[in-house]
């Protein structure tokens, strides 16, 4: 008994440095280029522009700028911590992401909270104290914008839709270790919302418990990123799907049918196809079991459909209805103007997804001045 | 004078109320002020006056006649305005303690909607009474004096609804059929930005039917007109902008419109407001016509109704059912004081085909299109009706004609969070 229990306590030693050691944002490496790159006394705007040209970005660069020499020595760094860099560095320059394009002004260089992870760049960008009288309560609240940035090499699945995954607060504290959590819920209508989401850039909301107006910051802010992130991914390709209803295709462990593909009855433009994905719960592997429990069969369709080879971003809709009864089978549908006789209809299905969830921290956050 | 006086006689020889008789004779007066007073109490006598009215509106008398005209043009106003308009109810219930779950049967007789009671709270007891109170704020004492029952946003079709919860003790203001609150006050700090936005609700009994807000300007949201701290002094209202459009009207629930209004964040050490006022400004239909293609597949001369024309552009069969094309137009007058839009004259979803079975089918917009500029205002609409038989006439309510109502409010003594 004594030499079991010595075995079993091993391997839970065993298993816990193991995972001491696992970079959570590690399926990320793949997606994005490390930076290593050292110079002295060069000019910023010349290190700058080795960094965009080697990342193929394209950043409008201020007239005015007067770039200051300056020394870096990155060592596999991220595109946007070699960029962050630099801006503090020379001290005049300032990075505006708005949305989908990337802005650097002369400007004194200002400390955004920020955290990494690989290919992504989240920042604090706005902190809001809010009092409130939503009769018959107080809904008092500090509200965060958590903006997300990423490169142009790497677009993250928008899930939930339209948002690059979810973010948890697992740790929020003031000044003097008193906790801002849990987050405050609010009347969904009427409050500000937490901003768009573009081709690179998504804003999330984080509402915490009102902090003292004697405090000026937010001490400590631990954030969990979980992103839906596809191992790998299928392009199921149906030709002449008007005429292929029926047509099944194995996707990985999975198959997916295409019920039904045809023009609106009633006259509107677009093309409306019905799919069913489902999975054999018997045949299914240990690891695909799994991934299933982390990413369900409902969030494995990805938004994107192509029709005749030309990829359909505008105007598309995509339903999903998980079936109650069955969750190893889903209904899925998507509307997109297409031609009325498409010659192929292609949709891309994650075979094999699993759930990121990426630690992110930020310390000190500045609150704005309170009056009185 | 005595001609005059003759043909008076001649008109009123059937009248018997002797009031009537005076007061048209008032209305011939030489003093203006007696005049004045006589049209004052033939309006508020309204339909018993309206039949020798209408006798003297033909009269000789040129002056006598144009008063007349103008009484009964009046009350013609005045009767659409109750059309769409209601009066207000109000109630009256000696103060006692009731058994909640009987108050709307004792209610049934001054409200003409039921009012509905949760029926987990039905054997609860409740202190309440009162005379001539509106309606609204009945309820809303009724909601504080039981201390467990809240008003909802949403008011069920044809019948108030209270529901289990807190009383939400917000500052209220009662005005006629009208019930305007402040749901919720809001003051922000950020490091470029300190401001801050009431939450505004306007709430109106069953019987009133305002025009949907859409398409008109933001003129007619609500406006808060003045706003001052416990002392009296005039605080500045006007809010920058908080980065959201303030012009945020709600009109997606039954009975109440919503509006985030911006305010400045009030100066240091205010910590109430002594008194908000403002308005919300209501449109009402006033001459809803009926517009009607018969036989719309066999094509159909365009409609007109006042600048407004109608034309049915296309009406075919296909296999599932009837394809339709719609077309208004009217000239563009953005001069003209509270015009409405085409837009807020016509709901696509109200079009109706009858076939010729009978069947009356609802119009499924498939597409619809808005243009202005060039002096004209147009819109298309492009549709499906599921009928299987043939079509007999297609129509739809069109207003022709609206009023504008302003609904002030003012609430005093107001808690800042």
């Amino acid at each position: 008994m004594k030499v079991v229990l010595l075995f079993l306590l091993q391997a839970l030693l065993s298993v816990q440095e193991k995972g001491e050691g696992v970079d959570p944002a590690a399926p990320l490496r793949k997606h994005w280029k490390p930076i290593t790159l050292s110079r002295d006394n060069t000019s910023a705007r010349e290190i700058l522009e080795k960094i965009l040209q080697e990342n193929g970005e394209k950043f409008e660069l201020p007239d005015n700028w007067e770039p200051k020499p300056i020394s870096v020595k990155f060592e596999g760094v991220t595109f946007w911590q070699a960029v962050d860099e630099v801006c503090r560095l020379d001290g005049n320059l300032l990075l505006l992401p708005e949305r989908a394009r990337f802005f650097l002004i002369a400007n004194p260089a200002k400390a955004t909270p920020l955290a990494y992870a690989g290919p992504m760049r989240f920042s604090i960008h706005d902190i809001t104290r809010v009092r409130e009288l939503a009769y018959p309560d107080r809904t008092d609240r500090t509200e965060l914008s958590l903006r997300v940035h990423w490169i142009r090499e790497y677009r993250p699945l928008l899930d939930p839709w339209p948002f690059p995954g979810t973010v948890d607060v697992a740790r929020a504290e003031d000044g003097r270790g008193r906790s801002l959590l849990p987050q405050v819920t609010v009347d969904s209508s009427f409050v500000r919302s937490p901003g768009g989401t573009s081709d690179r850039s998504s804003v999330w909301m984080l509402r915490l418990q009102p902090v003292d107006r004697d405090l000026n910051s937010i001490a400590r802010l631990d954030l969990v990123w979980k992103t839906p992130f596809p191992d790998e991914v299928v392009d199921v390709l149906f030709d002449t799907p008007t005429q292929s209803e029926g047509v099944s295709r194995p996707v990985g462990e999975f198959r997916l049918t295409l019920e039904s593909c045809k023009r609106n009855a009633k006259g509107g433009s677009s093309l409306e196809s019905k799919f069913v994905l489902e999975a054999d719960p018997t045949n299914l592997s240990a690891a695909v079991r799994r991934e299933l429990e982390a990413v369900p069969l409902a969030r494995r369709m990805l938004q994107y459909v192509e029709i005749d080879g030309k990829v359909k971003r505008e105007r598309q809709y995509f339903s999903v209805k998980p079936d109650p009864k069955n969750p190893m089978r889903v209904a899925l549908s998507t509307w997109v103007d297409g031609s009325s006789d498409p010659k192929t209809l292609m949709v891309r299905v994650a075979s094999r997804m699993s759930l990121l969830s990426i630690p992110l921290s930020f310390k000190d956050l500045p609150l704005p001045e309170a009056g009185k | 004078m005595m001609l005059r006086w003759a043909a008076w006689v001649l008109v009123l020889v059937p009248l018997q109320d002797p009031e009537l008789l005076r007061l048209v004779e008032q209305l011939g007066h030489d003093d203006s002020a007696r005049r004045q007073q006589a049209e004052r109490r033939l309006l508020e006598l309204g339909e018993a006056a309206r039949p020798t009215l209408e006798r003297l509106a033909g009269g000789e008398d040129i002056e006598v006649r144009a008063r007349v005209r103008s009484i009964l043009a009046s009350m013609e106003r005045a009767a659409v305005r109750r059309k769409w308009l209601g009066p207000a109810w109000t109630v009256r219930l000696p103060e006692g303690e009731y058994v909640l779950g009987e108050l709307p049967g004792l209610l049934k007789k001054q409200i003409p909607v039921p009012v509905e009671i949760p029926a987990g709270l039905a054997g609860s007891r409740v202190r309440i009474g009162g005379k001539d109170v509106p309606a609204w704020e009945f309820l809303d004492q009724l909601c504080i004096a039981h201390g467990g029952l809240r008003l909802p946003l949403d008011t069920p079709e044809g019948a108030f609804a209270l529901h289990e919860g807190k009383p939400s003790r917000c500052p209220i203001y009662y005005s006629g059929p009208f019930r305007v609150s402040i749901e919720r006050i809001t003051l922000e700090e950020r490091a470029d930005w300190r401001g801050g936005r009431m939450l505004l609700s306007i709430h109106w009994q069953h019987n009133v039917h305002p025009l949907s807000r859409d398409y008109l300007d933001d003129d007619y949201d609500f406006k808060i007109t003045e706003m001052t701290d416990e002392k009296g002094t005039l605080l500045d209202q006007a809010g920058r902008q908080s980065g959201w459009s303030s012009f945020t009207l709600d009109q997606t629930r039954e009975r109440v419109w919503r509006s985030a209004v911006d305010i400045a964040l009030p100066p240091a050490g205010v910590r109430r407001l002594g008194r908000v006022k403002g308005r919300v400004m209501m449109f009402f239909p006033s001459l809803v016509e009926t517009v009607e293609f018969k036989k719309p597949m066999d094509g159909s001369a365009p409609v007109k109704l006042g600048d407004t024309t109608i034309q049915l552009l296309s009406c075919r069969r296909t296999d599932k059912g009837v394809l339709a094309e719609l077309r208004l137009s009217q000239p563009e007058n953005p001069l003209k004081e509270n015009a409405l839009e085409l837009r807020a004259r016509f709901e696509g979803d109200k079009v109706r085909l009858r076939g010729t079975d009978g069947t009356i089918v609802a119009f499924d917009v498939r597409s619809s299109s808005h243009s202005s500029g060039s002096g004209e205002e147009t819109m298309e609409y492009h549709g499906f009706f599921p009928l299987s038989s043939d079509a007999e006439a297609l129509s739809f309510p069109f207003i022709a004609d609206h009023f504008v109502q302003e609904v002030p409010f003012e609430f005093t003594d107001v808690e800042l969070p």
